[in-house]
């Protein structure tokens, strides 16, 4: 392990460690530590990342061969494989052999020994409430322990000949595919196989993910552009999203694995539509929201979204990354990879298990605090590019191997990264600033100008509207604070007056109706369906159609769009007086889309 | 070097000078000036224009023209209850916006970049041809969402900027100097030059094979050229027979394009304006199109000099040409014959029925039977047209290269779409909702139910007629008894009459 000094690209210090692929990197919740391990190693070590000082080693080095078997297994709530830290960023449980070890961060003590399994731990992680830790065998058993003691609390059964695992991240339930090709679903409390779905020669050694509210499982062929989306729950399809490429396609996409990705609030997926395009598509539904094209012969060889939900990141093979904006499918900026030459011939080098649990390399992070982007490009280097400006701030060099790793530290400061090279680098993030000075005082027309452009259907205008905003809180947020408008309460009855009039006879009313009705959103969602299910005209019908569409935020009108990217701007300043505006935003009318997103951004901001 | 008449012939069909500088029109007062023009040419004959057309006949067919599509029965009831007396105008700068109704769709942007861009980079058999065809879709409709200039767009096209989806228009043709310059010269000046390749132009036309092989210099690595077989060599020059200093610049094509796309190129301007005028009446000023010269002259040279003139002062905008266009009174004019004096086409005294395009058919096949996967992508920067998909499958069967007046394609459409199994799924009741709900909505009687099936399919209310004969048909639940299916058969027998396939 090399700590780079980024500012001037010098080894500070370095650490052997023992086995390649270090894919459980992870820093705590603070970002003081690093935790880390390869990923036929047993062993745990932490890392002070300020002094670059090793502060403790867990275990010891494994038969490389004895879990080989593991590289299937997913940890949903960590971003460690076989290691997981705890909510508060104060114990980490680690993997060591068939023992869960659980560690004191702060002072590196041991502090319990779970023992129980009867084989090598395949994957574990603590469960949302940071009481209890999950750890996931060979033994095919999945066991429950109690963080505080190491104490067994429960065990399930994971089905035979079972070969990938992915748990969802309430812990609630366990999916497996079986070499026999059957994917099953067992709800670890009760430990009861609830569903069986018999796979299709198309799905075999599919890859599967679940929506962050454990609701639905996606399962994505390796082999065509189609995932089918499945109720959790009842086991039912749902969708099948895709297009199956045709017989005579040049070569199948087997190496598109990796790209899939659920929204941070599940109700996307990113999944492919066709052999040259990525949709996002609606859950439960299926239906594709937004689409983006993917250039013949150009490979997708990841996708993000960003950890607020407003932005999809694609890495394409032809040197190009392209973030577009979820609320309007366009594009908001792309930075294109100079000095790396050598396009791949396959998108995946050294395919793997990563963090996330799905096979091929993680090659994007976004940082959490939404102002960076950084990329695993060709020919070892990262590139990390400053969001807003688009600016290059560095290219990072330190590995001997290609870059397979990337994870930023929860208070974005410092970037992970592991390689081929059996390395893992610590990247100080804040000696990466960018050459462009602070911005001058805003004019008031170039102030009211961009204020406007913030309801522009073009997301790169959008984006930059917002970047410009960002970077002068003290003149945007009072100017936010005076325009951003309370949605005003509907008056009883109102709602079921505008939908008669939606069938009215003259045009005019008609549209005033729809008009106001577009305007109330998500307000009138819940009349205008029940008024659908009582068998209105043709007409009727495809007017409710329109609207609830529109409700639901994904076709957002001007001013809704103005209203989210505002709030954008608000959350990236992220000053308390940018709180005080939120706070009085979120409590505008319940249900209404402003206000939900207000809600939302402050949540997030918490 | 070889004589050059062209030279005097740019000089002679440039706008004619002016005691000052031509005034600049507004979109009424363009369509004013076309239809005095056409007016004043029937004086001779004594043509007696057709009428205007009624409400319904009016907002098809600017649908069709600008958004690729029949309205939804959602537009056409609007449309026909709207009472402004202005409708016309404020639908039509609706559908120029591309409607609209949110972020994702720009119905404008969707269609016209189909429109350029399968001119251009015709779409191809082979694979590469068709993600070429694609690609280069993309970028024209970010040009268009973008309303950026045609001159500009065809700048961009010729210095080869805008990434690897220009570059299609190249690879399309490719890349060889030969070919790229009968290419610009054919969709951006008019001109033909195909032939001189070879051999000087012996159809009629004017331009020798030097000048060809002048024009090919521009777009080849060098300043010269080795004419194949004729061991001589000629240095890049301009059809107007100037010659560029390229010392100056990086890139011959810059000053190509500088060339070409310069207000003051006659040819650039009036080429484009024919095209637009050829695209909406289904037959150009000069035709065909692509082939000006001698022996196609332009029916009305004032008024193709009038649109010529009109665009560059609108910094050549497209939205200014079509509003303009679509307003006159020969635009709105009914396709029916009603006086043997409107018979010639090229008097413009009667709308020409044009058959639709494979891609208009299928989209208002979608939007009439609510087929919504694959029509109208949701994200406006992809091409609708996903190989293997019903529309894909559609559109590459039909693509023709027919002028639309004579759209011998239409028979082959109609019995694909009699027997196609796409058309039975879309027009049976349990696969269409639009079907299923005037069939089981309550409190509507059979004439409100076919009333609605008329709209949907060819946007207009059907006459007393059409009534008295149906009605019984469906009362009497057609040859099964029910009700239902007798309406799934006259929805089916609409979206395959004449009426359906066709712009009228």
């Amino acid at each position: 392990m090399r700590l780079f000094d980024s500012a001037n690209g010098k080894v500070k210090t370095t650490i052997k460690i023992n086995s390649p692929y270090p894919d459980s990197l992870q820093f705590t919740a603070d970002g003081k530590t690093l935790i880390g391990r390869g990923m036929n190693d047993a062993a745990i070590s932490l890392w002070e990342v300020a002094g670059a000082r090793l502060l403790k080693t867990v275990g010891k080095p494994n038969d490389p061969t004895g879990v080989v078997r593991v590289r299937s297994a997913y940890s949903p709530f960590g971003t460690g494989g076989t290691m997981s830290v705890s909510g508060d960023g104060k114990l980490a449980a680690c993997a060591e052999g068939n023992v869960v070890r659980i560690v004191d961060l702060v002072n590196g003590k041991d502090l319990h020994e779970a023992s129980g399994h009867g084989g090598p731990i395949a994957a574990l992680a603590w469960s949302a409430d940071g009481k209890s830790i999950q750890s996931l065998s060979q033994d095919a058993t999945l066991r429950r322990w109690d963080g505080a003691n190491g104490k067994e609390q429960g065990l399930t059964r994971v089905p035979p000949n079972a070969y990938t695992f992915t748990l969802s991240h309430d812990g609630r339930w366990l999916v497996t595919e079986g070499t026999d090709g059957t994917t099953r679903v067992v709800e670890v409390a009760t430990n009861k196989e609830r569903q069986q779905i018999k796979g299709e020669q198309q799905f075999r050694y599919a890859i599967h993910a679940i929506s962050a509210d454990g609701k639905t499982l996606a399962i994505r062929s390796r082999y065509e552009p189609i995932t089918r989306l499945y109720s959790v729950e009842t086991g039912k399809p749902l969708a099948t999203l895709g297009t199956m490429s045709p017989m005579d396609a040049p070569f199948r996409r087997l190496y598109q694995v990796g790209a899939i990705a659920f929204s941070p609030d599940g109700t996307l997926v990113a999944a492919p539509a066709s052999e040259t395009s990525l949709a996002l598509w609606d859950v439960p539904a299926g239906t594709s929201r937004r689409e983006f094209a993917i250039p013949p012969g150009v490979q997708l060889r990841d996708v993000r979204f960003s950890p607020d939900g407003r932005s999809v990141a694609l890495d394409l093979s032809d040197n190009r990354v392209i973030i577009y904006e979820v609320a309007t499918g366009t594009e908001r900026r792309r930075y294109v990879r100079k000095g790396d030459t050598e396009v791949p011939t396959m998108p995946t080098r050294g395919v793997f298990i990563n963090s996330t649990g799905m096979l091929g390399t993680r090659t994007l992070a976004l940082s959490p605090d939404g102002r960076r982007v950084a990329l695993a490009g060709d020919k070892r280097v990262i590139h990390v590019w400053d969001l807003l400006t688009g600016e290059e701030l560095g290219q990072l060099k330190g590995h001997q191997g290609d870059v397979t790793a990337l994870a930023f530290s929860p208070d974005s400061k410092a970037l992970a990264s592991g390689g081929e090279d059996a390395v893992g680098l610590v990247w100080d993030m804040t000696a990466l600033k960018g050459t462009k000075k602070e911005p001058p005082k805003l004019a008031d027309d170039e102030l009211k100008r961009l204020w406007d452009e913030l309801q522009t259907p073009n997301g790169g205008k959008g984006f930059e509207a917002i970047a410009a905003l960002a970077s002068t809180p003290a003149q945007s947020i009072p100017l936010l604070g005076e325009r951003l408008k309370l949605p005003e309460p509907v008056e009883p009855g109102r709602i079921d007056k505008l939908i008669v009039d939606l069938d009215a006879r003259r045009f005019p009313t008609r549209k005033k109706a729809q008009d106001e009705l577009e305007q109330m959103g998500m307000l009138a969602a819940t009349a205008l369906q029940k008024a659908l299910d009582g068998k209105p005209s043709e007409e009727m019908r495809k007017r409710i159609l329109e609207l609830l569409d529109k409700a639901k935020g994904q076709n957002l009108t001007p001013g809704q769009l103005q209203y989210v990217r505002a709030l954008e701007v608000l959350e990236r300043t992220a000053t308390s007086e940018a709180r005080a505006v939120l706070t009085r935003l979120s409590k505008g009318p319940d249900g209404a889309l402003e206000t939900v997103a207000a809600r939302a951004v402050l949540s997030r901001m918490r | 070097m070889s004589s050059r008449p062209v030279a005097l012939i740019f000089i002679l069909t440039t706008v004619p000078a002016f005691a000052g500088p031509p005034a600049k029109l507004s979109e009424p007062e363009l369509a004013r000036k076309v239809d005095a023009l056409l007016a004043e040419r029937w004086k001779d004959t004594k043509v007696v224009p057709a009428s205007r057309t009624d409400d319904a006949t009016f907002i098809r067919r600017a649908f069709l023209d600008l958004a690729g599509r029949i309205p939804s029965i959602l537009e056409i009831r609007d449309f026909l209850d709207d009472d402004r007396p202005d409708k016309r105008r404020i639908w039509v700068d609706d559908l120029l916006r591309g409607l609209r109704r949110d972020n994702r769709s720009d119905t404008y942007s969707d269609h016209f970049a189909a429109v350029w861009g399968s001119l251009m980079v015709p779409v191809g058999s082979e694979e590469q041809g068709a993600g070429n065809s694609i690609a280069f879709q993309g970028w024209m409709r970010n040009q268009l969402r973008e309303k950026v200039g045609y001159n500009e767009i065809v700048r961009r096209i010729l210095v080869n900027e805008g990434g690897g989806e220009v570059q299609s228009f190249y690879q399309a043709n490719e890349n060889k100097p030969e070919n790229l310059a009968a290419a610009a010269s054919r969709l951006f000046l008019g001109v033909k030059l195909e032939c001189a390749q070879c051999h000087d132009d012996r159809s009629g036309g004017q331009w020798t094979r030097e000048q060809f092989w002048e024009l090919a210099v521009f777009f080849s690595q060098g300043t010269a050229l080795d004419i194949p077989g004729a061991k001589r060599r000629v240095e890049a020059r301009f059809l107007d027979g100037t010659a560029p200093d390229l010392t100056k610049l990086r890139n011959p094509r810059e000053t190509l394009a500088k060339w070409m796309t310069s207000a003051e190129n006659p040819y650039f301007a009036s080429t484009a304006a024919n095209r637009v005028w050829a695209y909406l009446f289904g037959i150009g000023i000069i035709d065909p199109v692509d082939e000006r010269g001698d022996q196609h002259p332009p029916s009305h040279p004032e008024l193709l000099d009038e649109l010529a003139t009109q665009f560059v002062l609108h910094d050549f905008d497209l939205k200014y040409l079509l509003r303009a266009l679509i307003m006159t009174e020969a635009y709105q004019r009914v396709s029916l014959s009603t006086h043997p004096t409107q018979e010639d086409p090229r008097l413009f005294a009667r709308m020409q029925v044009r058959g639709l395009s494979a891609a208009q058919l299928f989209d208002s096949l979608a939007e009439a039977t609510e087929y919504r996967t694959e029509r109208n992508p949701p994200n406006p920067y992809v091409d609708p047209s996903r190989r293997q998909s019903p529309r894909d499958d559609f559109v590459n069967r039909f693509t023709s290269r027919d002028r639309p007046t004579e759209a011998t394609t239409s028979i082959l459409q109609a019995l694909h779409l009699m027997n196609g199994p796409f058309m039975a799924r879309s027009t049976s009741l349990e696969h269409n909702r639009t079907l299923a709900t005037v069939a089981e909505a309550s409190k509507i009687d059979t004439a409100r139910r076919l009333e609605t099936l008329f709209l949907v399919a060819l946007s207009r209310k059907p006459t007393e007629a059409e009534l008295a004969r149906l009605k019984p048909y469906i009362d009497r639940g057609g040859p099964t008894g029910s009700r239902k299916k007798a309406l799934a058969d006259v929805f089916w027998a609409l979206l395959n009459t004449a009426e359906f396939r066709v712009n009228h």
